[in-house]
């Protein structure tokens, strides 16, 4: 089994490149308070005084924002926050994605109906201004995003999990397993899960790079906590302090890169991944 | 050939998902911390005047009635006046309206016309070098936060190289008369190119992965290798035959892509100080203008839902097999 | 009229070999009705879409050649089928369960194109052939402005054979154009094919792996097995006095319903392993072995499989 996974990983390459891009940022985030230079959220002086926007040094590798933190700190906690949330929105997508296209799937009936139509009123709701309106009600927050998409973003996962689950269903196996006097839930959990579950992973690494642009985007917007470091928070500071005319690259670009790195890996995994489930025979 | 039955039932599903997400928006707001006007009002009004504005804002009848004005004003377009400019909610909407649709739509369609030809290329090169590099570089392109791209671009274009503007609609002090006067002038497109390119270079993901695996699934579709069998060019086969049906799927996920930017333009429009129904909606939840965000998410969410339904007819309409299915 | 020379196609990939199509030799006479009756595997599908010049990239023609009317239109050194023959010479028909029509074009904006684009005729023209077409193939002309979903599977096959006589092929090849149809409009569409034959002098190569529907209509059969052709001859000589253990076993698979035998003879796979290592023991490839024809082992096999068969008959 071990070595299925292993040759699996050496053929695709890029399975391989996503996940080696999650376990570079797992490393970090664990060793973070090894590989950062600084408190991240601590305002530095310099001999001059406030040590602010300063260039890249061996001090502050890759310089210091207006209000003289260090960047490089900021971009290797960054990280935890970028997991953190990426890992549970995950988490809640592919649960709950994979329990209602369970459900809804092998029942049928009204509470398939039912849940379709809660699908319908989900997607009916405009993502961001959700997150947006959340984040003003309950407070700015990390979890409002991973909540936003818990409520919001369940249908995708829902719907195909279910159509995959309705064509399980008439498999021969599954009445097989009916007729032997097998109780609804173990043959949901025995028979049907372990052909979702692929799916469920496939939905699940894709919504960690929506939470992190999410969360990205609403901290950009100023309606993300101010005492976490994340990235979004650094771009957010950088353009509200006019890095933008100062021209200040290093400062906004590198939390950018890594975002795109978090989020393409999800894309690189899921892409694996398909190409495994559904191999492509060549012409 | 249509079928009107169908095209009613959907019409009206559509009135109902419009009714219970209205209502679930007139809860969020009711909930939100404290009374709606404890923000806006602080502490320096005397309860005379508190109890007037409470009167005028109607937040002393009961929850009921509360409801019921709300959804008849709704109907009518009255989302009250805004808290903090004291104008009509909708008058601010309409005027913000035109400028998200007019980003939108531009940048929807530079997104669409690019992908759907560079996917249909890339479907041909597939297993070659060109689709290897390809590939990632689409991916890499949906996986930036497009207020980042934004942000580059800004940095680099406009105050690097002063080629582009910074942000706006117009320069200070330049006001357009009508929203057609705003359309015909080549002051507005100055602006709009540099938000527009940005947003089409994220948009643009989506079409081009799509089309290119319509085209790989068409390509190996019996009718296909009958057109080969037939000695028709390939030009003709890719065009005609393949193509067309690939396109499908596409143009229903156009109108779907409408209503999803619309909600997701708020962080370019706020990047480049674009004055759209997002940027309104932002500046209203920063600034506990709850009239205003209501409005503005009300109508958000109302052209989304307009979208889906849209794009549920245009699905109906465009694939023969299903609008014949529905007809019997 | 059309020439196959011992024609091997093979799918070449990056650590493997498929021996699709290996030594195949036969031909096709005017006016003649020739069967090729094989399984699903047995090569007869690459054959025909070499033929037809649709074979996918990783086919590639290791040897051999393709002779249409004594002009050579494809051998194994230039991959490409020479000459406009597509269509306009030979036409195929597909298999009726196939989604061989564009479902969003109509049927006579389908048969427009092929009249227009490969053939010399302009809109009104092609049209007034389109119906000629369809009244020969027994459908209403008004039907030619439907979609294709819109007919039944009967009723596609014959659009398919109208849309196959567009440009008055002199070869159709069909491929088990009745497999997917019942009984009934099967009967109606081989009579069909024989009318056609008569009608406009074609000749036709039928590729099934239905016996019976060969015994019906062909007069010369090809029987395809693994690849390669293991008897050819007039129909009758093939099924009444077959040769090889393969058409034995065909013949014991489909059983005549006057027949009172109640069980159907599997074709035993063990038999046929046997047979293959006789091939490798005498080092060839197909059965054109005099040493492995007249060798002892060759002699039981084939025994045992003639047991069979007289066992049947002698029930029947």
């Amino acid at each position: 089994m071990i070595t299925e996974i292993y040759k699996i990983f050496r053929e695709n390459n890029y399975a391989t490149v996503g996940v080696g891009i999650y376990i570079f940022f797992i490393l970090i985030s664990i060793f973070a308070d090894i590989i950062a230079t600084h408190d991240p959220l601590r305002i530095n002086f310099s001999s001059s005084g406030l040590a602010r926007n300063l260039p890249p040094s061996w001090e502050y590798l890759l310089g210091t924002t207006s209000n003289g933190r260090d960047i490089f700190s900021q971009l290797v906690y960054g990280s935890r926050n970028a997991l953190a949330v990426g890992l549970s929105a995950a988490l809640a997508v592919a649960v709950l994605g994979t329990v209602v296209g369970l459900v809804s799937g092998f029942y049928g009936g009204w509470i398939d109906n039912i849940i379709m139509r809660l699908a319908d009123i989900a997607l009916g709701l405009p993502f961001l201004p959700f997150v947006i309106v959340l984040a003003a009600f309950l407070g700015p927050n990390s979890w409002n995003v991973v909540i936003a998409i818990g409520l919001l973003l369940w249908p995708n996962a829902g719907r195909i999990i279910r159509s995959q689950v309705l064509t399980l269903r008439e498999r021969g196996y599954i009445e097989s397993a009916k007729v032997s006097g097998c109780s609804n839930f173990r043959i949901i959990f025995m028979h049907i899960a372990p052909n979702i579950l692929p799916l469920s992973f496939l939905y699940g690494s894709i919504a960690i790079g929506w939470a992190i642009l999410t969360e990205a985007s609403i901290s950009f917007l100023g309606f993300g906590p101010s005492d976490v470091i994340s990235w979004g928070y650094m771009l957010q500071d950088a353009y509200s302090s006019q890095a933008l005319s100062l021209k200040a690259y290093i400062w906004f670009i590198p939390p950018g890169i890594c975002i795109v790195l978090m989020v393409v890996a999800g894309f690189f995994i899921s892409r694996g991944y398909e190409e495994i489930l559904f191999p492509k025979i060549k012409e | 050939m249509f079928d009107f039955w169908s095209i009613i039932r959907r019409f009206l599903y559509m009135i109902f998902v419009l009714w219970i997400v209205a209502t679930i928006i007139f809860f969020m707001f009711r909930l939100m911390p404290g009374s709606p006007l404890t923000a806006f009002i602080g502490t320096t009004f005397t309860d005379e005047q508190h109890d007037l504005l409470v009167k005028r804002f109607g937040l002393d009848k009961s929850l009921f009635e509360q409801y019921s004005l709300f959804l008849v004003n709704t109907l009518k377009g009255d989302f009250g006046l805004s808290f903090t400019y004291n104008k009509p909610v909708i008058d601010m909407i309409i005027q913000a309206l035109p400028n998200s649709i007019i980003l939108t739509l531009f940048s929807l369609i530079i997104a669409y016309i690019f992908g759907v030809i560079a996917g249909a290329y890339l479907a041909w090169k597939r297993d070659t070098l060109v689709e290897g590099i390809s590939i990632p570089i689409v991916l890499t392109t949906r996986s930036a936060p497009e207020f980042w791209l934004g942000m580059i671009a800004l940095a680099f274009f406009s105050f690097q190289l002063d080629i582009f503007p910074s942000g706006g609609t117009s320069a200070a002090g330049v006001i357009y008369e009508t929203t057609l006067s705003k359309l015909t002038s080549l002051h507005f497109y100055y602006h709009l190119i540099l938000p527009s390119l940005v947003l089409a270079l994220y948009l643009q993901g989506l079409p081009l992965l799509l089309m290119r695996s319509n085209m790989l699934e068409v390509m190996q579709e019996d009718f296909v290798t009958m057109s080969k069998m037939k000695g028709l060019s390939s030009w003709r086969i890719v065009i005609y035959h393949a193509a067309r049906t690939a396109l499908l799927p596409v143009a229903t996920a156009f109108t779907l892509g409408v209503g999803f930017a619309f909600g997701g333009n708020v962080v370019i429009e706020t990047v480049f100080s674009w004055p759209g129904l997002g940027r309104l909606l932002v500046f209203a939840v920063s600034s506990s203008d709850y009239p205003l965000a209501q409005g503005a998410f009300i109508f958000l969410t109302a052209i989304l839902i307009l979208m889906n339904f849209l794009a549920d007819l245009m699905y109906l309409f465009l694939d023969p097999r299903v609008s014949y299915k529905t007809k019997n | 009229m059309l020439e196959i020379k011992n024609l091997s196609i093979h799918y070449i990939g990056k650590n493997y070999r498929v021996k699709a199509v290996e030594n195949v030799s036969f031909n096709l006479t005017s006016g003649e009705l020739l069967g090729i009756v094989g399984e699903s595997g047995s090569g007869k599908t690459t054959l025909i879409r070499s033929i037809m010049g649709v074979n996918p990239q990783s086919a590639k023609i290791v040897s051999g050649e393709i002779f249409y009317k004594n002009s050579k239109i494809l051998d194994f050194k230039d991959d490409s089928i020479k000459g406009d023959y597509k269509w306009k010479e030979i036409a195929f028909i597909p298999q009726s369960a196939m989604n061989s029509l564009d479902p969003v074009y109509r049927i006579i904006d389908q048969m427009r194109e092929i009249l227009i684009v490969r053939g010399d005729y302009n809109k009104k023209t092609a049209d007034k052939r389109s119906e000629e077409l369809f009244s020969l193939v027994g459908i209403e002309k008004n039907r030619l402005r439907d979609f294709p979903h819109q007919f039944s599977g009967g009723m596609k096959q014959r659009v398919a054979i109208a849309m196959a006589l567009a440009l008055d092929p002199k070869i159709l090849i069909a491929d088990e154009p009745v497999t997917a149809l019942d009984v009934i409009v099967q009967r109606q569409i081989l009579d069909l094919f024989n009318e056609l034959r008569n009608r406009l002098d074609l000749s036709i190569i039928l590729v099934t792996h239905d016996v019976s529907v060969v015994a019906y209509l062909c007069h010369k059969v090809a029987v395809m097995y693994d690849g390669e052709i293991v008897e050819t001859g007039p129909v009758k000589d093939i099924l009444e006095k077959p040769y090889h253990p393969y058409t034995i076993g065909l013949n014991n698979a489909f059983p005549d319903l006057h027949s009172t035998n109640d069980f159907l003879e599997p074709i035993s796979d063990s038999l046929f392993h046997e047979l293959d290592d006789l091939k490798n023991t005498f080092n060839s490839l197909s059965l054109n072995n005099e040493k492995l024809v007249k060798s002892d082992k060759f002699v039981s096999l084939k025994n045992k499989f003639t047991k069979l068969n007289t066992q049947n008959e002698k029930n029947n």
